[in-house]
């Protein structure tokens, strides 16, 4: 909780803007505000905030530009606000380069939660030799996967879309990029065989699959695992 | 100010559909005139049988009225019949001739009679269609009216909360977290409302297709299960799958809706503190998910009103205020969308509702397929 951590809110509604900051701000959190996306741009550019949340439904740009724009010359973490309808602009604003989105309406710990994630570093394969959050541990080094005491046996690809998704724990990662990144950049868009090894997945990890404790689904987005309790080392 | 851009684009795509309406109206009235042109020459040639000539094209008049739109393309089909007969039908043949004796009645007779037949059936025509539009607007009328109403209550309670809070500064945190806390649980309410008014929005607009995904099943269920447990901190829900892992086409968050509002009711009106059973069983092309409960099972009385959205029915509480109304009629709504079919039924310890829906070709994988490429 630092003090003089600035978050850039990028939102049109003036009380969705303000119950944000006053959340916020209320955890120590520095505000600012402004109403369109030209002005959002200009701020990240002279304040250069820690994160920014931005509103995919802003009255003079589309949220997918703003991104752009700002990732030309930043890597500043975007958490892109979305209502229900906007199934595609979520996964076309994580494609662009958004970090995580978060749908109206959303509560205090899910906006904390998003936040905390997007602060956080992803981690390197090379600096970290395993992740654990409760009791899910992965040892980076050996490839192995553990429940509590219990070990997971995996297959390769299995193995390989978890250690994913632990490197960016707390984070959404789209269908799209998983399979771009497993399967390289001109593998087969359709997420099938995807979503079967992560039923498979699953199975495997969570004591009770229809209640999962690490890794959730995102429906029409993609997957994320948990970061409570998260320790590297 | 998306609303403004979707409403442009609306006006495109009907100026789009009006210029092919056009076109195809005018290749039935070409294709239908020359068809009895042709069938008129036959009888002409081959008989001497004028009269079937001014039957042919009548007949085919009529057709035209009936598959066109609006007045004009029928009366100008039966312009255009009456001129046909003239010029290629009575003597001399091959002209336009009004001088013959009679011949001015025989074709002013023919086009008025043309032009009432074909007026007659559009008209016909016309009133079906208004009739069946104005049941639909008596339909949304209706709705409106008991969505309003059904808004406007939490909506009372949220004034009322809030205003109390504002203007006794005073009031102590016990009462005013009492307060804040109605306030909160109204607004879910509210907001359940909403999302249900999208799905029935998403799914009415006609012309638009589901937008349909392969998704697992396990993910939907999961899905909705977490959903209502945030609602619902203290609900005890039992899953089954079964060990194929079964792949469905679906709108996954209009499916996920219909499985909270059958759970939710499960766990707002079985009375009963014992788990829901969420079973989901893979049987030949379908899949069927079924949801138990096992308390007091649904009255006679609204067994055959379940899913016709009698939308405020009352309770046996009393509370009418949060029936089950739109939420079942919605399921059954969406379930259909998707070529399925919901019921439900009482069971000897409780109620259970169910729905299947049709799985086509290879959607189920079995567990020890390893996808190791």
């Amino acid at each position: 909780m630092n003090q003089k951590t600035l978050i850039l809110i990028i939102e049109d509604e003036s009380s969705i803007a303000n119950f944000i900051s006053s959340i916020l701000n209320s955890h120590g959190y520095k505000t600012m505000t402004c109403t369109t996306g030209k002005e959002g741009l200009a701020m990240a550019a002279s304040h250069c905030p820690a994160a920014i949340l931005l509103d995919l439904g802003l009255p003079d740009m589309d949220g997918a530009e703003v991104i752009k724009s700002l990732r030309e010359w930043s890597d500043i973490p975007i958490i892109v606000i979305s209502a229900r309808v906007q199934e595609g602009d979520k996964v076309e604003a994580l494609d662009c380069g958004a970090d995580d989105y978060i749908t109206k309406p959303f509560g205090t710990a899910e906006l904390m939660a998003r936040i905390r994630t997007a602060l956080r570093h992803t981690i390197h394969s090379g600096a970290v030799k395993s992740f654990r959050s409760g009791e899910f541990v992965i040892d980076f080094e050996r490839h192995q996967v553990k429940v509590g005491e219990e070990d997971i046996h995996l297959t390769q690809i299995e193995y390989k879309i978890v250690a994913l998704l632990a490197k960016n724990a707390g984070k959404v990662m789209t269908y799209d990029r998983i399979i771009k990144e497993i399967w390289g950049p001109y593998a087969d868009s359709n997420n099938r065989i995807l979503r079967v090894n992560m039923v498979n997945i699953r199975r495997k990890l969570e004591k009770n699959p229809a209640e999962p404790k690490y890794i959730f689904t995102e429906m029409g987005v993609g997957y994320r695992m948990s970061d409570e309790n998260q320790e590297t080392f | 100010m998306e609303n403004y851009i979707i409403i442009a684009s609306e006006r495109e795509v009907r100026m789009k559909q009006k210029s092919l309406i056009f076109l195809k109206d005018l290749a039935v009235v070409v294709l239908f005139l020359s068809v009895a042109t042709i069938i008129a020459n036959a009888f002409f040639t081959a008989s001497d049988l004028t009269i079937n000539v001014g039957i042919t094209y009548a007949l085919f008049v009529i057709c035209i009225a009936h598959f066109t739109t609006g007045y004009f393309w029928g009366g100008l089909a039966a312009v255009i019949a009456v001129a046909e007969i003239n010029f290629f039908f009575l003597e001399p043949v091959m002209e336009f001739n009004l001088s013959k004796k009679g011949y001015p009645f025989i074709l002013v007779g023919l086009l008025v009679m043309s032009l009432l037949i074909s007026t007659i059936t559009v008209h016909l025509k016309e009133s079906k269609r208004l009739l069946v539009e104005s049941e639909k607007e008596k339909m949304r009328a209706n709705l409106l009216r008991a969505i309003s109403h059904d808004l406007r209550t939490p909506l009372t309670g949220i004034i009322g909360a809030s205003r109390a809070c504002l203007d006794n500064p005073d009031m102590d945190m016990e009462e005013r977290q009492r307060l804040l806390n109605d306030i909160s649980e109204d607004s879910s309410w509210l907001l359940n409302m909403v999302e249900n008014l999208l799905s029935i929005t998403q799914i009415e607009t006609g012309s638009t297709e589901l937008k349909k995904d392969l998704e697992p099943l396990e993910e939907i269920i999961s899905d909705s299960v977490f959903r209502i447990k945030k609602r619902y901190p203290q609900a005890e829900i039992r899953v089954e799958f079964p060990d194929e892992i079964v792949l469905v086409s679906v709108d996954s968050m209009l499916m996920v809706q219909v499985i909270m509002n059958l759970l939710e009711n499960a766990i707002k009106y079985s009375q009963s503190t014992e788990p829901i059973v969420l079973k989901a069983e893979l049987l030949q092309h379908k899949v069927r998910v079924s949801v138990r409960d096992y308390g007091v099972g649904i009255p006679q009385e609204k067994m055959k009103a379940l899913f016709a959205g009698t939308y405020a029915c009352k309770d046996i509480n009393g509370d009418s205020k949060r029936g089950m109304g739109i939420g079942l009629s919605l399921c059954k709504t969406i379930i259909a969308a998707h070529g399925g079919e919901i019921e439900g039924k009482n069971h000897e310890k409780g109620a259970e509702i169910y729905f299947w829906l049709p799985l086509e070709g290879e959607e189920h994988e079995s567990e020890d397929i390893n996808f190791n490429y």
